[in-house]
């Protein structure tokens, strides 16, 4: 008994299908995945340029405030900035360790830190514990205590001997990103958006949004 | 029979891809809109006037490409005290918060018919810089 030529191809059409179907979709999704996070990248951009702009003025907003807290939370109010959520902003000022920083934390003109750049202060708004920053942080343990009757918030002002001599305070490989010269004083704002609702498992890998505006 | 079978998913992922475009898109002028309108309010300029927020959403409405010419109502001018996150003045030292909220886009179609609209937000922050004189008026310092 033949079968028609129609009917012997209908098995294979099928079967082309499904194999496509295997290409198709992962290109599908991951279209869709890389888009949605091209969208956050530009969004989380915006967020840390207004928020570095602000933080690098003299003598106006303080992140490490109830106030402070609030604005943050306004322009990245998409982003759960809270103890909790998905997202957080680090401040950090970062200076040059000068002979002069030297005699008043260690009592000489010279010490370990002596001309590299360091953390004077350092703030995190939303879920410190999620995220830190690629530079380090200045504490001895690694994380940012509690900011005092401030929630949400965490910072940390290292005192004048831990930047002469704690190698914690020390802003590891930010010479690669910008090369301060002796007394200069720049201003980062970083921010990490975890994206757990974007991952696709085994095909996009750690979902993580990061941007960083230095002024 | 089968163009019958696929025009319909088809047509449903094309109207699906112009409207998150659209989406994008409207979202990102927005963006540069309010950021515009952002430099533009913390130099302390007025012009037209005759108040200061009507001169900023009117740089906002400028590049805004003409979406906002039919939901004025979405912009918003905030200025922020500093040392304590309360209402604020257009005062040098103060932030301003240049805002678009609930921009409503209605999808092409087919959603539209759903009652599906999306609604973009956009909004940027700075600090009013030193400036020369007295402060411009406000028309709505309360502006949230």
């Amino acid at each position: 008994m033949r079968h028609s030529p129609k009917r012997k191809q209908s098995g294979s059409t099928v079967l082309e299908f499904t194999l496509s179907l295997l290409v198709l979709t992962p290109l599908l999704l991951g279209t869709f995945v890389f888009g949605f996070r091209m969208v956050r990248s530009q969004q989380t951009d915006q967020i840390t340029r207004d928020l570095a702009h602000i933080y690098s003025r003299p003598n106006t907003m303080n992140f490490a405030t109830a106030a402070g807290v609030s604005e943050a939370q306004l322009l990245a109010n998409q982003y759960g900035l809270t103890s909790s959520g998905s997202s957080v902003v680090i401040f950090s000022t970062i200076t040059i360790e000068t002979a002069t920083g030297c005699q008043s934390g260690a009592g000489a003109p010279t010490c370990a830190n002596l001309n590299l750049p360091v953390f004077t202060q350092q703030i995190a708004i939303g879920n410190a514990t999620a995220n830190q920053s690629p530079f380090g942080t200045p504490t001895s343990g690694g994380s940012l205590p509690a900011t005092n009757g401030v929630s949400n918030d965490y910072s940390a002002n290292p005192s004048a001997s831990d930047l002469a001599k704690s190698s914690f305070t020390v802003a590891q490989n930010f010479n690669s990103v910008l090369a301060l010269n002796a007394g200069e004083t720049c201003y980062m704002v970083e921010m990490f958006n975890n994206t757990p609702d974007l991952q696709v498992p085994g095909l996009t890998g750690a979902p993580q949004v990061y941007s960083r505006a230095i002024f | 029979m089968e163009a019958t079978l696929i025009i319909v998913p088809m047509l449903l992922m094309t109207f699906l891809m112009l409207d998150l475009s659209m989406v994008i898109f409207l979202r990102t002028t927005m963006q540069e809109a309010v950021r515009e309108g952002c430099r533009y309010a913390i130099t302390g300029q007025n012009s037209p006037g005759p108040n200061q927020d009507d001169s900023i959403k009117a740089v906002v409405q400028k590049y805004a490409l003409g979406f906002l010419s039919s939901q004025q109502s979405a912009m918003h001018v905030q200025w922020v005290d500093p040392n304590n996150g309360g209402q604020g003045s257009n005062a040098p030292g103060n932030i301003v918060n240049v805002k678009i909220e609930a921009y409503k886009y209605n999808p092409i179609a087919p959603f539209q018919r759903m009652n599906f609209p999306a609604y973009v937000y956009a909004i940027a922050s700075d600090t009013v810089e030193p400036y020369s004189g007295a402060a411009p008026p406000l028309r709505n310092p309360t502006d949230q």
